[in-house]
């Protein structure tokens, strides 16, 4: 995601990363992880709720995600902590100006990997009427 | 899909509330609801 930062300014949007962990987890991780990215946190999930986001064992321990984070792993990601809920599953959204959202993928596995390309995609025609 | 985002907050890195819908106020987002901060 933190690799597409110049494709998606250049679609027109900024990337805001939003976790469920206590904030001086979502302070390191800005730190460590998304250096210059804004970071915001909701321990509650209240937000994760709203938007239908999916909270599973199975999504988080199936096969399918122990493959991702092994091939995470070997592309030199290695999970040290979990600092937020353990089963949380994410998701992708693309917002236009004013809070509209365009797109939404929920994600049914920790190995889903968010497709940037069709969320900037639903703000083509924003960018086009900004020109 | 023409839902806007919901009438809640979340917290910035020094821990003040910020209203989901402000994040977008002047400006589109692309927003990644991450599984954990781990």
């Amino acid at each position: 995601m933190r690799g597409r930062r110049e494709d998606i300014k250049a679609g027109g949007a900024d990337l805001v990363f939003v976790g469920n962990g206590a904030v001086h987890f979502a302070k390191h991780f800005q730190e460590r992880e998304v250096p210059g990215f804004e970071v915001y946190t909701d321990p509650s999930r209240e937000s994760y709720r709203a938007l239908g986001l999916k909270r599973s064992l199975l999504g988080t321990l199936g096969p399918q995600s122990l493959l991702a984070g092994m091939r995470a792993t070997r592309a030199g990601h290695v999970q040290t902590s979990v600092e937020g809920d353990a089963f949380q599953l994410g998701g992708l959204f693309a917002v236009a100006r004013g809070g509209e959202i365009r797109y939404a993928e929920i994600h049914s596995s920790a190995g889903d990997r968010p497709k940037v390309d069709a969320a900037l995609a639903s703000l083509r025609s924003d960018v086009r009427q900004s020109r | 899909m023409a839902a806007g985002l919901p009438e809640l907050t979340v917290l910035d890195t020094e821990g003040r509330e910020i209203k989901l819908r402000e994040l977008a106020a002047d400006r589109a987002l692309i927003l990644a609801y991450i599984r954990h901060f781990g």
